[in-house]
């Protein structure tokens, strides 16, 4: 152990190490012991040699520390293995301290400070390497496009695993900015996060679905890869309006997990409040049948009941195909018009949703922080370095799993519309994140 | 699965995440309890006047991709320090009250034994907290007393947040317990009634007007229908025998001619073995309901199905008073209706498809803000009187009908979507796709399929080990704990 300390805010106590500030002379660190309430338990014995003065300045600035831990004010103890590696922070949450018996003598005394931390140290945060193309290994701010249609256009982007540090899941940093084209302010954002792989799934596009209804497929330039599918229907009973066809590669690596669906509709102000969506998903058999969902009059980008991925025993051969089938019912019969341009199939490893509050938004300019391990995401306004509440967020954060390849999935909408034209930037920091010190 | 709450408590400043301790769901409801707790760090910073601010207020629980997992309302609140548990709680208040009393004679109103007072309610609790509404049932009152006992009791249960303080041996870590239920739960905070429905003459009594005799052949009474359609689905009379007839009694809806009854709308017959000689209320329930647009007129014609006798025949109760101000009674007398200076005393009642009351009471809902909306996939075909006596709550007469099923033998459920709305189906839901119930008691799905969120398995079939697919059980509740994830609830 090269030094030791805590730290309060931008303030450290150092424990053992350079800086060590008289009359502490340094300190001995106990096997750390797992507490059974998930925390760590630091033993570290200090030794003070200094006149009683100093020792009583000693134990008061403990004192406080211990108190300032009970009222919950953020403390870290930082470690720095040896002098050429990073400190590591670990956050703590109780502590107290006693004389080490038989420890009082003239030539100093010894101090048993015992510490409860959480049971990981981390690294500060750092930039990750993000790739798509717009640019390879960007680390201040990757372009990510509001379409997938084309090789330029891409509103995913991926980040290699392979150089990632740490031996645990680590939460990831997201920094949102709305500095691009579009003066529009961004409304409801989504990210998908997909683990172990580093492109996305092939978006469903709506004129190339099958259907057994009055179906066909409308140029139209303001759409994704410029058309979209028309279904008309009048029934009342549950309809397979359209079909898709999945190729059964690209899905076999999926088993088991879950994709969320966002659907851009062509005639959002024009569907019937009374529509309601699900899905059916066939691999051979009918494997995965979806709750229905009341469609939103007016939204064009919308989520959809999410999609269950079958599993097979035998891992080894390849999936045959699936077919994807989205359904339709209405309370009452009557002509419905359903424009459906094109469906992103979301990975949810993890998944991030903000939704904005009252009159809350992301204007031109401005960058949306969005921390994992954290509730609220805040909005960064550069004019005045100040920053402001927006956004509820749902989902359990975007986290980096080491080793691992990662691929980063986003669309957005500014309101009842979403632009297709439009992007933004994103840049993603980690924390990496370890249970034991090198 | 670590569940995340998201849930706002004005006030609070607190940095421990908030743990789910449990969750359950159930049908008909959907979402039924949920336990959330958090370690509180500055319990001095809490004020019970605070804590009282929180009950009512909206709790989310999702999962980890952020789909909804459960939602509902924070009914009781737990704060833990060290050996004392303060315990505040929503169930004893409430904030807008109406008493009800024995009418003075029972034998006006063929439905309506009761006589109600005006609301009496606390404006201010009823917008912060939302109407918690309390019928109170006096056995002595008027209408005067009944309004001031509805008054003194709100003026008790208003506030009445406080549900009791526990000292506990053990010392515990200061912490904040909520305890919350599911929308469904929140319909018992709304009395149902409604006073439409019902088209009738009830005052009168003590004349009476014989039919089914010479010279008095059958009766006749016009009626107007009000403001609204009326679906005339059950006809009311007070009628006696005379002696002993033994045919029976036809009441026949007439559209108006001239004044006269005409073509007939509809008719019901009821067996004689129905009749007495005493007094009663009768009831003739027409086979299927006889749609009357607002402002009909029409005529309401009882006559005998055998033929005349002056020995054996049949009585009505009238109204020799003010009489019905909307129509008039005649009589046949075997050449021309005759008008007769007196009104007979009737009810008639309108139905509907109890699939469509459930729709009018949970639209009623939508509009407290309480529900989001409703969507009724199955029509059940049952058809019920709409009129309905200020009595039982709206989850009461919810649960009551979709109880009763649908026509065609299935049954009836329902729950709260995740987006607030009432959702009405035929059990069992999805029946393509059954659950399996594992010896281990885990759930799955056949295919390996990740398990669906709990309220999309609601209602669904499931089979159990060892035992074919006639055998299936239909799902109807769950529970959600950390250790054991999500099980059935099996009766």
């Amino acid at each position: 152990m090269f030094r030791l300390s805590i730290k309060i805010n931008q303030d450290e106590f150092v424990l053992h190490g350079t800086d060590i500030a008289a009359p502490l002379r340094g300190c001995v660190r106990q096997p750390t012991q797992r507490l059974t309430s998930g925390l760590c338990l630091e033993k570290l014995d200090l030794v003070s040699q200094g006149t009683p003065a100093q020792s009583r300045t000693l134990i008061t600035c403990l004192q406080t520390l211990i108190e300032r831990i009970r009222l919950g004010h953020p403390l870290y103890l930082v470690c720095q293995p040896t002098a050429e590696s990073e400190p590591y922070q670990s956050r703590l949450y109780a502590g107290d301290f006693s004389w080490i018996l038989g420890s009082v003598q003239p030539k100093g005394i010894g101090i048993r400070l015992e510490l409860q931390r959480e049971d990981y140290w981390h690294l500060p945060w750092r930039a990750l390497a993000l790739h798509n193309s717009h640019g390879s290994g960007v680390l201040d701010g990757l372009q990510i496009d509001n379409r997938d249609d084309n090789p330029v256009a891409q509103n995913w982007c991926w980040l290699a695993g392979e150089d990632l540090l740490g031996d645990l899941p680590a939460p990831v940093r997201l920094h949102l900015r709305h500095d691009l084209q579009s003066t529009d302010s961004m409304d409801a954002i989504f990210i998908g996060w997909g683990s172990a792989r580093n492109t996305p799934l092939a978006v469903l596009e709506g004129e190339q679905a099958n259907s057994q209804l009055n179906f066909g497929a409308v140029m139209n330039t303001d759409c994704h890869a410029g058309a979209y599918g028309l279904v008309q229907w009048e029934s009342s009973a549950a309809l397979r309006i359209l079909s898709w066809v999945l190729p059964g590669a690209a899905f076999s690596g999926l088993a088991g997990t879950q994709l969320r669906p966002l659907v851009r509709f062509h005639n959002a102000a024009s569907l019937r409040a009374e529509t309601w969506l699900s899905w059916k998903l066939y691999h051979g058999s009918l494997v995965f049948q979806s709750s229905a969902q009341q469609l939103t009059v007016g939204r064009q980008l919308q989520l959809l009941p999410t999609i269950c991925l079958p599993v097979l025993s035998n891992t080894e051969v390849p999936w045959n195909d699936l077919r994807l089938e989205l359904l339709a019912q209405n309370r009452n019969p009557g002509s419905t018009h359903l424009a459906l341009d094109a469906v992103f199939l979301f990975f949810s490893d993890g998944w991030r949703q903000f939704v904005a509050l009252p009159d809350g938004k992301l204007a031109y300019g401005e960058t949306l922080i969005d921390q994992s391990d954290q509730q609220q995401p805040y909005i960064h306004l550069v004019e005045t370095q100040t920053n402001q509440q927006a956004y509820q967020v749902l989902g359990n954060g975007l986290w980096l799993v080491p080793g691992q390849d990662h691929v980063l999935q986003m669309l957005f909408d500014t309101g009842l519309n979403m632009q297709l034209d439009p992007g933004c930037r994103v840049q993603l920091e980690y924390q990496p994140r370890t249970r034991m010190l090198p | 699965m670590k569940p995340q709450v998201t849930l706002r408590l004005p006030g609070l400043q607190n940095d421990s995440p908030w743990q789910v301790q449990e969750m359950d769901w159930a049908i008909p409801g959907g979402s039924h309890n949920a336990v959330i707790s958090t370690l509180i760090q500055h319990p001095q910073q809490l004020s019970p006047e605070m804590i009282k601010d929180w009950l009512g207020n909206t709790l989310e629980i999702r999962s980890p991709a952020g789909e909804a997992l459960w939602h509902g309302w924070i009914e009781n609140i737990h704060l833990v320090l060290d050996r004392l548990t303060f315990r505040w709680g929503t169930q004893a208040v409430a904030n807008r009250v109406i008493a009800r009393f024995p009418q003075v004679s029972p034998l006006l109103n063929p439905l309506q034994p009761w006589g109600y007072s005006e609301w009496v309610q606390d404006a201010a609790s009823c917008e912060h907290l939302g109407a918690k509404e309390q019928l109170l049932t006096l056995t002595q009152a008027d209408a005067n007393s009944a309004r001031q006992a509805a008054a003194n009791h709100m003026g008790h249960y208003v506030r009445d947040f406080q549900r009791g303080l526990v000292l506990s041996e053990a010392r515990a870590t200061p912490q904040l317990r909520l305890i919350a239920s599911g929308w469904w739960q929140r319909l018992d905070w709304t009395l149902d009634g409604e006073e439409g429905g019902m088209l009738a003459h009830l005052p009168g009594g003590k004349s009476q007007q014989p039919f089914g005799l010479s010279g008095i052949e059958r009766l006749a009474q016009r009626f107007q229908v009000g403001g609204t359609a009326f679906a005339l689905g059950q006809i009311c009379l007070r009628a006696a025998l005379i002696g002993a007839p033994a045919d029976q009694v036809r009441v026949k809806i007439c559209a108006d001619s001239a004044n006269r009854p005409g073509t007939v709308l509809a008719s019901a017959t009821l067996p004689n073995y129905a009749l007495h000689g005493g007094w009663q209320w009768l009831t003739w329930q027409l086979d299927t309901a006889l749609n009357l647009t607002a402002g009909t007129v029409a005529w309401l014609v009882v006559e005998r199905t055998g033929g005349l006798d002056a020995a054996n025949h049949y009585a009505l109760e009238t109204d020799d008073g003010r009489g019905y101000p909307d129509g008039e009674c005649r009589i046949w007398n075997g050449s021309d209706w005759v008008l007769l200076a007196q009104d007979l005393r009737f009810c008639l009642l309108a139905v509907a498809q109890s699939s469509d009351l459930i729709r009018e009471v949970a639209e009623q809902a939508v509009a407290g803000g309480v529900l989001q909306g409703v969507q009724i996939w199955k029509d059940s075909g049952m058809l019920l009187t709409r009129w309905r006596a200020l009595e039982q709550t709206r989850r009461d007469v919810l649960e009551e009908w979709l109880g009763l099923g649908c026509a065609d033998g299935s049954q009836l459920s329902a729950l709260v979507n995740p987006a607030g709305i009432l959702e009405v189906f035929a059990l069992p839901r999805l029946p393509e796709l059954p659950l399996m119930l594992g010896t281990d008691g885990s759930l799955h799905l056949p295919t390996g399929v990740a398990l669906p969120p709990a309220l999309d398995l609601l209602g669904r079939p499931m089979l159990l080990p060892g035992s074919g697919s006639q055998d299936a059980v239909i799902l109807r509740g769950l529970r959600w704990t950390e250790e054991k994830g999500v099980v059935p609830v099996v009766e």
